[in-house]
């Protein structure tokens, strides 16, 4: 039975997700989380802090065999934990999610596509990218990306890239699929970071339609993410990031949900998703179009919705992302 | 200024009339060392004696793993399957197992040599809240049994100890030490809280050993604890220098906190990090040797071991705890 450490960090919920499944999956494994914030996703997790994990760091070694780091966080700030768990045998796993591997330099130019949409300024800057790269590279044993768009900007650096897509539990939210008769349809968007998704243009797209449309517009911020998925049962249609080139956990959640999502797909990507995506995809400069479309017709926010939710049962749905995991366990 | 701090901002020494530097002794088997852990009165005396003198007469209980596997130690949260209320009982069970842990301190007591005794509590854990384990009596997690399923055991342990030392006045419970370093949950907020009145309403202490850093240390008083303690952060082989000794000292006076000296062995330590805290806390230097509450944390080594191996460096522990230690170099 495989003993698998996911730390140091949390992102949405995901690390706690991760190791329950794994759990229910005769592993044996718990989720640290030293980062808490507003969306207060502690469902079995462990939450606690850097100094407590430095401290125990050098008494696990007898208890687990496999180390999951998350979002290229480490124990120690030289990152040396790795070095020592590579020393010592230990299977050692690197997550990106995003944020800490979308360089400045590559998230806009790449061998096969622009992007003059995407922001980077919430993310690390190139050079640290780069220097983290190299560093995890000596010590990894694998390399995990939620997507295409990251496989792009570790496949470089690592023998072994693994696509493995956030994961969700679909049974735990029943869909509710935009009505074809409403008369005052819900557009919703929930940045966590306003620029980074593209919120001023949404924004912008909301006002511009006003006038023309009847539509009611929510900006979700700053909730639990219990309270935020309230809201976003009542919505028709929710829009995720629409700068990155990749739709993020708004999207997913918005699909399990069976709402419309618009997002933005990097022109590059989309023969990289399954064939069956149905995500709008509209940049800062289609959003508004994409945005009317999608208000004017009823039935398609319907089928969209419909096709979202198969969509995360079939891609996201824990029980079949975990046995990616579980795989690439094995195989590391 | 409050008679348990001292002049510069510690928690005092004397604080409470509580007798200081304490020692945790950790009780069963580690994540590395399968030895099962039973304090004799043999290993207890390099504690409690240096030579014929009295050495540290304050002594923390604490449970690691019980002989189940089944760690009590909060720091290990989530390492084995988490405790039921038959190892919360196995737990004060090994604390007064005949010439063993407690008992054996109390042999070790003399009128010249008082002995204060801290019992570590067990912890609910609230990891597992959303997947109780169906085949388990008591859900000790549970929501609503965690503080009266505590206090039962605070309760339980603390009558059994005056039943078996309530006459003796050469060893005392001082109080009980809050399990977990870290204080992050708002259901462990509100447990700390009413915790801490119980254990007041024993005219016992509440503890906290905590780290330097850690939310919610600022707030110790609301939570009702008596005696903070902070870990430095500090081991020698790790990112952190020895600026946060110094730093932990200038925050513990701000705060009215005590100072935790560890002395380990492992991965994270060097062979001098034990020297850079004693000097440290010279008159001259951050003066917490002797104006501090200070608890004195062995890991992966005991002073029994420290007195066969090192014999200089366990006098050195000695006169630091009598306050005549000088500066050493190394």
């Amino acid at each position: 039975m495989a003993r698998i450490m996911i730390l140091p960090v949390d992102i949405a919920g995901q690390s706690g997700l991760m190791s329950k499944y794994l759990n229910a999956n005769h592993m044996f494994s718990i989720a640290y989380n030293t980062f808490p914030n507003y969306l207060q996703c502690t469902d079995h997790m462990i939450e606690t802090d850097l100094y407590s994990l430095q401290k125990v760091f050098h008494r696990t070694f007898d208890s687990f065999d496999i180390y999951h780091y998350m979002n290229s966080c480490t124990i120690f700030s030289d990152q040396s934990d790795l070095r020592v768990l590579h020393e010592k045998g230990k299977k050692v796993v690197m997550n990106h999610r995003g944020s800490d591997i979308r360089s400045s330099q590559w998230a806009v130019h790449g061998k096969d596509y622009h992007n003059p949409y995407v922001i980077t300024k919430n993310c690390k800057s190139h050079e640290q990218i780069v220097q983290n790269l190299e560093y995890f590279s000596k010590y990894v044993s694998a390399a995990v990306v939620t997507d295409y768009e990251c496989y792009k900007y570790v496949k470089d650096y690592y023998e072994r890239v693994y696509v493995i897509p956030q994961l969700i539990e679909t049974h735990k939210h029943t869909p509710i699929y935009p009505q074809k008769d409403k008369k005052r349809p819900v557009v919703l968007h929930a940045p966590t970071h306003r620029e980074f998704k593209g919120t001023d243009y949404i924004i912008q797209a909301v006002q511009a339609l006003r006038p023309q449309m009847d539509f009611e517009f929510r900006l979700i911020e700053n909730m639990t993410q219990q309270e935020a998925f309230r809201n976003y049962q009542e919505a028709d249609i929710i829009i995720d990031q629409i700068r990155c080139g990749a739709y993020g956990n708004l999207g997913i959640e918005a699909m399990t949900l069976g709402k419309a999502v618009i997002a933005y797909i990097r022109e590059d990507l989309v023969p990289l998703y399954p064939l069956e995506l149905p995500i709008v995809s509209a940049n800062p400069d289609q959003i508004k179009e994409k945005l009317k479309m999608l208000l004017l017709h009823p039935e398609l926010r319907h089928e969209i919705g419909k096709k979202g939710r198969a969509f995360v049962e079939k891609y996201h749905d824990a029980k079949v992302v975990m046995k990616s995991l579980i795989s690439m366990y094995e195989e590391i | 200024m409050s008679e348990n701090r001292s002049h510069d901002g510690y928690l005092n020494k004397y604080a409470y009339g509580l007798a200081s530097p304490s020692v945790i002794l950790p009780c069963g088997s580690t994540t590395t060392n399968d030895h099962f852990q039973r304090w004799s009165q043999k290993e207890l005396c390099y504690y409690t004696h240096y030579g014929q003198q009295a050495f540290f007469n304050s002594f923390i209980f604490t449970p690691n793993r019980m002989a189940n596997g089944v760690f009590l130690n909060a720091q290990y949260e989530g390492f084995s399957e988490h405790p039921t209320l038959n190892d919360w009982i196995a737990w004060s069970n090994e604390l007064f197992l005949q010439n063993n842990n407690v008992h054996a301190l109390e042999q070790l007591a003399s009128n010249e040599n008082n002995i204060e005794v801290w019992i570590t509590l067990p912890y609910p854990s609230l990891y597992y809240k959303q997947t109780p384990n169906p085949l388990q009596q008591t859900y000790i997690h549970h929501p609503h049994k965690r503080a009266p399923l505590l206090k039962q055991w605070i309760k339980e342990f603390t009558q059994r100890f005056y039943q078996q030392f309530g006459n003796k006045n050469t060893l005392k419970l001082k109080g009980f030490v809050w399990p977990k370093e870290k204080l992050m949950s708002e259901e462990d907020i509100v447990l700390v809280k009413e915790v801490s009145e119980y254990i007041h309403s024993f005219h016992l202490h509440h503890m906290w050993l905590t780290q330097y850093g850690s939310a919610n240390v600022i707030d110790w008083r609301e939570h009702g604890f008596d005696v903070v303690v902070l870990h430095p952060n500090y081991y020698g082989n790790t990112p952190f220098d020895i600026d946060w000794i110094t730093n932990n000292t200038i925050f513990s006076k701000h705060y009215q906190c005590g100072i935790q000296i560890p002395y380990g062995k492992g991965l994270l330590y060097d062979d001098h990090h034990i020297y850079q805290y004693l000097n440290l806390g010279l008159p001259d230097k951050c003066n917490y040797m002797n104006n501090a509450f200070i608890v004195f944390h062995f890991d992966g080594i005991h002073l029994h071991e420290v007195a066969k191996e090192n014999p200089q460096l366990y006098t050195h522990m000695y006169t630091f705890v009598k306050g005549s230690y000088s500066k050493q170099p190394f």
